[in-house]
């Protein structure tokens, strides 16, 4: 049966219009899910994004010998994480094992080449860009900006005996009760010592680059992140500025000086219905329909070392909180989070009703 | 005041082995959010006020317990 099977590393614009479909197909059949990564595939195909900086990228797909498509991925390899090969957007038919592991040889082939010593499946070229595979609640719509995958997906790379690490992620609900309240003296504290400021979009460059050194400072010792340039973050922001209004990125400053942020978003997959993709069509809903979203997303915190034990994540966590409850959102969700953060997975602990969807990456020596 | 220290760790902590040079993160597995919810606990405790800066200067056992003799004063 693997005698059929061979990867290739896609190249023409038949082959990539023949990724599309197939990822389409894939997403068509697995109704509850909504593609947020088709327009970034598609700008890589296209070669017109920042995503590529510093980054060899390589088009996988698994051909049955009448050249249909088994499985696929784009294999990443990442300047900024040399030990790491990455395969990326994975997606596959169910039962493909054979031709899943024929993938991952290819990707090792490749990873041998730059020198890489691990691989990791389910990390998308940066964090920023997302992390981890769905790992339960496969029967709910995956919310804006997190992967979404059938069970089987895992099944192929436990069965190839990979290292699972895993990423949490927590839901609350306004119904139980404002959990912040119990700390208002600390609230009260920080918004005394700190000055909050949302993005501005007519500084856009300049606030833009706050979030790039924060970022890049925050998160340097977290797994699997590396430095991220000023170009990748600005055309992110662009696209998310799009949908998101400015006060969704919320700047902590001490004195002058940026010491944190958090950004968060209204669920925007609530506008596009399962089995599609987000696109512009999302984006026209998004004018008349932001205010009827229901759920909201605390995707990122990030506070520098040393202002950490100030209790400024909480008070970032309810500039937040008071945004979300000025559009009628009652309900949210965290994006992952590392399992072996301690920090970000304590401050969700106390705030939110409990877990929610796990996420899982999986890496193993090659 | 540290035994009464001890005692509020070990019930609020499950802290069982505490002295004055352990650091509430790195020795006592504290995350940030656990810290300052001590801080805040430690503040109802005592009946003081602990400032933002000094949550942030206050990195061992040792430091709190100074801290709070000093307010206590």
């Amino acid at each position: 049966m693997i005698g059929f099977m061979r990867a290739v590393v896609i190249e023409t614009r038949k082959q990539k219009k023949q990724f599309i479909k197939f990822r389409k197909r894939i997403y068509r059949k697995n109704s509850n899910f909504v593609d947020d990564n088709l327009g970034m595939i598609k700008q890589l195909f296209s070669g017109k994004t920042c995503f590529l900086d510093n980054k060899k990228v390589f088009p996988i797909c698994v051909l049955d010998n009448e050249s249909n498509i088994r499985c696929q991925c784009v294999c990443v390899y990442a300047d900024g994480l040399s030990d790491y090969i990455q395969v990326c957007f994975f997606e596959s038919l169910e039962d493909q094992f054979e031709a899943v592991e024929v993938m991952i040889k290819k990707v090792i082939e490749i990873g041998k080449k730059y020198g890489a010593n691990k691989l990791v499946v389910g990390l998308n070229g940066h964090v920023n860009y997302g992390l981890g595979l769905l790992a339960d609640h496969f029967d709910l719509k995956n919310s804006f900006g997190v992967s979404a995958n059938p069970e089987s997906y895992n099944d192929y790379f436990k069965k190839m005996e990979f290292n699972e690490v895993f990423l949490n992620t927590y839901l609350w609900s306004s119904s139980r009760g404002n959990r912040l309240e119990p700390f208002r003296s600390i609230i009260d504290k920080i918004d005394s010592a700190y000055t909050f400021k949302f993005f501005d979009k007519n500084r856009f460059d300049y606030y833009s680059k706050i979030y790039t050194d924060l970022n890049n400072e925050c998160f340097k010792n977290h797994r699997y992140y590396y430095k991220r340039n000023y170009n990748e973050d600005e055309e992110m922001l662009k696209e998310l500025f799009c949908f998101m209004k400015p006060e969704s990125l919320i700047f902590a400053f001490y004195g002058e000086k940026p010491v944190g942020f958090i950004l968060w978003y209204p669920d925007f997959n609530e506008l596009v219905s399962g089995g599609h993709s987000f696109g512009t069509w999302t984006y026209l809903k998004n004018l008349f329909l932001y205010k009827k979203i229901r759920k909201a997303k605390i995707v990122e915190i990030g506070v520098l070392k040393e202002y950490r034990n100030s209790g400024l994540a909480i008070g970032l966590v309810n500039q937040a909180c008071l945004r979300i409850g000025e559009l009628g959102i009652d309900k949210g969700e965290s994006s992952w989070i590392l399992d072996e953060n301690l920090d970000s997975n304590s401050i969700c602990k106390a705030f939110c009703d409990g877990l929610y969807k796990r996420y899982v990456v999986y890496e193993k020596d090659i | 005041m540290i035994d009464d220290l001890k005692k509020f760790l070990k019930e609020n902590y499950n802290i069982e082995k505490v002295d004055l040079s352990l650091d509430f993160k790195k020795d006592l597995g504290l995350s940030s959010f656990d810290f300052v919810n001590l801080m805040f606990l430690l503040e109802k405790k005592y009946n003081i006020t602990i400032e933002e800066e000094n949550f942030r200067s206050i990195v061992t056992v040792g430091d709190l317990i100074t801290y709070i003799e000093k307010k206590e004063r």
